[in-house]
């Protein structure tokens, strides 16, 4: 049988693929070989370079947050497809079927009519309804209205909570039976802010965002609280 | 399904849609793609936002996988390009000294090691994974896997589907290819 060269010893040696009497051996080939002796001494320099240069570990739920990214940017794009699919039949429904010249004198004509129209429908001092709902400017730990979903009177709300140090960072409230929605992390000007969308339902709601799973902190920078009767506060959120 | 089914599986099964496989290969994959965005971006923070980017392009990108068990050296490959992508984008010349700045970055003075050994170290390192780079993906990925996520032979070949003496071969391999592209660092020290 033909001795295996010293790389393969070594390799062998390293992979733990050798009996005590062949370690043995092999320690005495190694010894005299300087090409096997400085692939060991490399092995064991990068063992410790690679140990000592190592990254922490993910957080718990990385693989869980990463799949919740998934999903709603999913949910995204369905609803954008929606909303492109009813732009589409909208202008397909106003295209005009025939042109029909104006003449600048017809053009006051109508104008006058539609603010006619207009005084009746809308009297003076009644909400004129708008193309979309207001949209509250998003700052950090501050709900902010996202997007209306007129039929069930729900709102997507944005809610937001910088912490550093957190491992997950949820928000529960009346609007989720007090169960936790997590929150997604994301770097904003060196820090990490916790944030999600819920649907809301219209109506004052209270919430209390909750830390690593069992921290219950109030939004601190909610400008209305309420005692949750256990002596901590809720966030008071009125939509 | 089992949950030790080789990747192959699982990627087959995202690639038919399904989240929770991709979750599985996430939770396979992560300390190796967390491991390489660490050694490009300063922040932990923003190194946790790189490798969720590399996840989310992967997802998006699965129906380009025409082998689904070679996920692991094509996740690789996405994970290797964005991070080379990154630095291209924020011009980092100060690489080796980024990670004095890292909070877990524990040496002072009172212990064993000196801030100067700790900068050193941090050196050493930082060549090391820069000669990782130049590694394929197909000797990249078992090399990681072992001697960062201290995967066995055995759970490799499960996972990826090759022999474990194929397996034996691409670490030692990529080990005396590293040894090649760091022989002068090692000859300074």
């Amino acid at each position: 049988m033909s001795t295996p060269d010293p790389d393969t010893i070594v390799r062998r040696f390293i992979d733990g693929d050798l009996s005590d009497d062949e370690v043995r051996a092999a320690l005495h080939r190694i010894a005299d070989d300087p090409e096997a002796r400085a692939l060991l001494q490399f092995e064991v320099q990068m063992t410790q370079d690679l140990a000592a240069s190592g990254a922490p570990d993910p957080s718990p739920g990385f693989a869980a947050q990463t799949v919740e990214r998934l999903r709603e940017a999913d949910a995204t794009n369905t609803a954008s497809s929606l909303q492109d699919r009813l732009r589409g039949w909208w202008a397909t429904l106003t295209q005009p079927i025939v042109t029909v010249p104006v003449r600048p004198a017809y053009t006051l004509a109508v104008l006058a009519l539609v603010a006619a129209v207009a005084s009746v429908a809308w009297p003076s001092g009644s909400p004129v309804p708008v193309a979309s709902a207001p949209e509250r400017t998003a700052t950090p730990t501050q709900p902010a209205t996202t997007a209306p979903n007129a039929p069930s009177q729900r709102v997507w709300t944005r809610f937001v909570y910088t912490d550093d140090d957190a491992d997950s960072v949820a928000v529960a409230g009346d609007f989720s039976q007090w169960q936790p929605v997590a929150l997604s992390p994301r770097t904003v000007n060196g820090k990490t802010v916790w944030t999600g969308l819920v649907p809301v339902s219209r109506g004052e709601h209270e919430y209390q965002f909750v830390i690593d799973g069992e921290k219950w902190v109030t939004d601190p920078l909610a400008p209305v609280t309420e005692d949750d009767g256990f002596g901590a506060k809720n966030a008071v959120l009125k939509l | 399904m089992p949950y030790d089914a080789p990747d192959g599986t699982y990627a087959r099964r995202t690639q038919s849609g399904s989240q929770d496989a991709f979750e599985v290969l996430v939770e396979r994959y992560e300390g190796m793609v967390f491991d390489l965005t660490h050694q490009y971006a300063d922040q932990s923070a923003t190194a946790e936002d790189l490798a969720q980017d590399i996840f989310l392009t992967a997802y998006r990108r699965i129906e380009d996988l025409r082998d689904p068990d070679q996920f692991a050296s094509w996740l690789y490959g996405i994970a290797l390009n964005r991070c080379r992508d990154y630095a291209k984008n924020v011009r980092r010349d100060t690489y080796p000294f980024s990670h004095t700045d890292r909070e877990d970055g524990t040496v002072t003075d009172a212990h064993t090691v000196t801030q100067d050994d700790q900068l050193a170290a941090d050196e050493q390192g930082a060549r090391l994974w820069n000669a990782l780079d130049e590694l394929s993906p197909t000797y990249a990925t078992p090399f990681l896997l072992k001697y960062r996520n201290g995967l066995t032979y055995k759970a490799m070949s499960k996972r990826l589907d090759v022999s474990v003496s194929a397996l034996k071969v691409r670490v030692h391999r990529a080990r005396k290819k590293l040894r090649t592209l760091l022989e002068p660092d090692h000859e300074h020290a």
